[in-house]
């Protein structure tokens, strides 16, 4: 989210998202696939960044 | 023996000037600790992410996640190769056809660090982003994805893109319990 700020303030009018090659299930009590494509979003809540999903 | 310090200009001043006066505002508070400054009020960061893995979880998908993990982490060619095959079949097969247009750009993130929180971009891994202007980022249309570096084992960036540091994570020794990546792919779907 950071980063996405600092390149903001760069390139105000450019079309900025994110790409992770593996995230974090750490809420989920297991995974089922390893290979699980998924596109959300990233809010910055309360001084915390937060994914969905 | 002359004195150097006697050139005009060179002198040394024995008067300590007054320290500069601390712009401690409300406004440039929130930019020195807010790290999303300047995005918007409610601004949504768009992702995409192919993989994941369990932190906590004791199945053996779970291991292979975390071993998938670690090797991602430290860059080992052949899973990042691997990897990069999976994501291109994900492209063309229109997994996420918004998200990835050819037109693309990507640019590396610098991975989380211990830096001055007085200065939070003051860090060497920051200089990529930082250093990224309209100029530089020209010829690579409008579209920007921020994603993790992918590296090689010396810590340097791809060699297509812009140009962005090259110094190797601190976080890239610690990583100890490598094995072998080839037992992911014949289980995952």
């Amino acid at each position: 989210m950071a980063a996405a700020a600092v390149l903001y303030q760069a390139i105000p009018r450019a079309h900025i998202r994110a790409f992770a090659l593996i995230r974090t299930e750490g809420l989920a009590p297991d995974i089922d696939s390893i290979t699980a494509p998924t596109l959300g979003v990233i809010r910055y809540l309360g001084g915390d960044a937060f994914r969905s999903p | 023996m002359e004195d150097d310090f006697d050139e005009p200009g060179l002198g040394v001043s024995d008067v300590i000037a007054p320290p500069a006066r601390r712009n401690t505002d409300h406004k440039s508070l929130a930019r020195i600790t807010d790290p999303t400054h300047p995005l918007p009020a409610g601004y949504r960061l768009p992702f995409f992410a192919p993989f994941c893995y369990s932190p906590y979880a004791t199945s053996l998908l779970a291991q292979r996640s975390r071993r998938l993990r670690d090797q991602v982490k430290r860059a080992d060619p052949t899973t990042l190769a691997h990897c990069t095959a999976r994501v291109a079949t994900m492209i063309h097969s229109q997994v996420a056809p918004e998200f990835l247009p050819p037109d693309v750009a990507l640019v590396p993130v610098p991975r989380c660090i211990p830096c001055d929180p007085r200065n939070p971009i003051s860090s060497p891994e920051a200089s990529p982003v930082r250093s990224t202007t309209p100029v530089s980022a020209g010829p690579f249309g409008q579209h920007y994805a921020v994603g993790a570096p992918s590296r090689n084992r010396r810590g340097r960036a791809p060699a297509r893109g812009l140009n962005f540091s090259t110094t190797t994570p601190r976080s890239s020794s610690s990583i100890t319990n490598y094995q072998r990546p080839d037992s992911f792919w014949s289980t995952t779907s």
